[in-house]
């Protein structure tokens, strides 16, 4: 079994919390003995890193530029993971398990996961109904659908809290969904985890 | 080899935006005809069914407002990521053998590109115009982002299909399209369609029986050069008595309404707006001259209609229209001026012997190039030329 996390931001591109979250998750799942690749962004043109100690790490840049609006970004970037994880799908035999943080790879992870029956499993730590000073603006409207798609689609949705549960519930439809609160700083996260993804890759 | 295609194209009838529709709907059904498995993904319309099959061709319209967008180019940009996630979903139990992914122009880059590398297979694109041409340059960010997306499309496809020699130039030079990677299969036309003969009638509801009637068909705008023939009805007035017949709409319309008065011809010029398709065959067929003054035309279409209808052709030839049609063989061939434009209408209205020879050589060169089971006969051949070299290549195939 191989995990693939996406995430938009992970150390050097630091936008907020998530770069050091998505890197302690990594690190404590790898240390579990699980095999974990990593997509994420480069501001400066696609690139594979050398992997540092056995982490592979793709950074996809937007082949199209400039772009007028974040959402035309994201649809462009998003193309650039889908080719890359079937990159990995294809050239594997591995069971996959794709793993997202928050909404940005949501559309791609969807389509990947409908086409090439992968499990889909999303840690959402913040949505756009708290983050956005507006959240009735098209912007803001665009991407709470784009959630509200993903909690839709995926497997598994993981928060970090009972607060956390209970903001999803007043914005999310959690009907499809199996819903899981777990604490990334707890030491139980990474063997709940690891449970987790077994269960998923046997279904 | 049986051959399947999965065709996207933001507008399939009845959804109609620009000439687009009207291709992608003939290719696909005449490649039905040809034996070649077509689904076509395209976008919901009011009263259109979500899933039908016409004439072999099964259609998928998807829902295009799922995701609220703050302007256009975002609404782009999320109605390919919900088409994908439709493709993905119904290609997976449609489709069990290999397929080829045909997009046409950049609207639909995203989803083609990413289908494409999910599903492993190999994609063809049409690029009909460049934003480039569509705007005569690129002046801001905006249209860079659009020429930036064309240009990723070129680069992933396997081949890439332009409608005239002058679009696949065009393509080379603005987006650094290798030419060998670039096929030219033109648009095509079906000739029965234009066999239908407009009456006295119809002639009455746009010219007196005096008047000899001059026709332009195109949208009002800069590039089609539909101001150049209005400066120059005066010029054909002085010889021959004459009705300009402007159908279309676009942005130039209120100006030309203002220019007729100006020159003192408005009861000459009638413009008539959007016409419903049997009106126009009509009209072709009624007319006593057709002129496209175009300044830039990847293809010309109009060219075609009218050399189906015998209908005479006085063009600047510019872009593909040159690869149409040809001096004092199948058109008159005149320079993006008003003096030259009037010269090549009086010739064509004074000299019958003229106007014979080029509409019949015209309507011969559609009849024998331009008919759809022809076009689709290309368009097939390209298709199994890329099929044979990615089943050739073995390395990029899907995993199971």
């Amino acid at each position: 079994m191989k995990v693939v996390f996406l995430s938009w931001e992970y150390p050097p591109r630091i936008v907020g919390e998530l770069a050091w979250l998505v890197q302690s998750q990594i690190e404590g799942l790898r240390r579990k003995g699980l095999e974990v690749e990593l997509v994420t962004v480069s501001d400066s043109g696609f690139f594979i890193e050398e992997p540092v100690h056995g982490l592979r790490i793709t950074r996809i840049s937007s082949p199209v530029y400039p772009h007028s609006t974040i959402i035309t970004w994201i649809a462009a970037i998003n193309t650039e993971a889908a080719r890359v994880v079937a990159d990995i799908y294809h050239s594997t035999t591995d069971k996959l398990i794709l793993h997202t943080h928050d909404w940005h790879f949501a559309p791609a992870t969807s389509s990947l996961k409908k086409a090439l029956n992968i499990p889909w499993v999303v840690s959402l730590y913040s949505i756009e109904q708290q983050r956005s000073l507006n959240p009735n603006s098209p912007l803001s409207s665009c991407i709470r659908t784009i959630e509200w798609h993903m909690a839709r689609e995926c497997d598994t949705l993981l928060v970090r809290n009972e607060w956390m549960l209970s903001e999803v519930r007043r914005s999310l439809p959690l009907d499809r969904v199996a819903v899981m609160v777990l604490d990334p700083s707890s030491p139980s996260w990474g063997d709940e985890v690891l449970r987790l993804y077994n269960l998923l890759v046997k279904s | 080899m049986s051959l399947c295609v999965v065709m996207l194209s933001w507008e399939f009838p009845p959804r109609i935006i620009g000439g687009l529709a009207a291709h992608v709907h003939d290719l696909s059904i005449e490649l039905s005809r040809k034996g070649v498995e077509v689904h076509v993904l395209t976008l919901d319309f009011p009263g259109a069914p979500a899933m039908e099959v016409v004439n072999g061709v099964h259609i998928y319209r998807v829902d295009s407002y799922k995701y609220p967008s703050p302007d256009f180019a975002s609404w782009i940009a999320m109605m390919n990521v919900n088409m994908l996630d439709y493709a993905c979903s119904i290609l997976k139990n449609q489709l069990k053998g290999d397929f080829i992914i045909h997009a046409h122009d950049w609207l639909v880059a995203n989803a083609a590109i990413a289908l494409k590398h999910i599903f492993r297979m190999p994609l063809v694109a049409t690029i009909h115009s460049t934003e480039y041409g569509r705007r005569g340059g690129i002046h801001d960010d905006y249209q860079r982002m659009i020429a930036s997306t064309e240009a990723w499309l070129t680069r992933e496809a396997w081949r890439i299909i332009c409608c005239s020699r002058y679009m696949a130039g065009e393509v080379n030079r603005v987006l650094g399209t290798p030419m060998d990677k670039i096929d030219v299969i033109p648009n095509g036309v079906y000739l029965e369609n234009f066999s239908s003969i407009g009456g006295a009638e119809l002639r009455s509801m746009f010219a007196s029986p005096d008047e000899r009637l001059v026709l332009y068909v195109g949208r009002l705008v800069h590039e089609k050069g539909v101001q150049l023939l209005v400066e120059a009805m005066p010029r054909i007035l002085q010889s021959v008595n004459a009705k300009l017949v402007i159908v279309g709409e676009g942005y130039l319309k209120e100006w030309i309404k203002r220019r007729v008065e100006e020159l003192g011809i408005s009861q000459k010029v009638y413009v008539t707006g959007f016409l419903d398709i049997k009106t126009l065959r009509g009209l072709y067929s009624i007319a006593d001259v057709l002129v496209m003054p175009s300044l830039y035309e990847p293809f010309g279409i109009v060219a075609l209609e009218a050399a189906a209808s015998r209908l005479p052709i006085v063009s600047t030839c510019a872009g593909g229209i040159g690869e149409i049609v040809s001096h004092m063989h199948s058109c008159v061939s005149v320079y993006p001026n008003p003096d030259s434009i009037a010269w090549g209408v009086i010739q064509v209205l004074s000299n019958p012997y003229l106007a014979e020879h080029i509409k019949n050589n015209a309507y011969e060169n559609v009849k024998n190039n331009y008919v759809w089971a022809k076009i689709a006969e290309q368009t097939v051949s390209v298709y199994q030329r890329v099929l044979s070299e990615y089943l050739s290549l073995g390395g990029w195939k899907p995993r199971r």
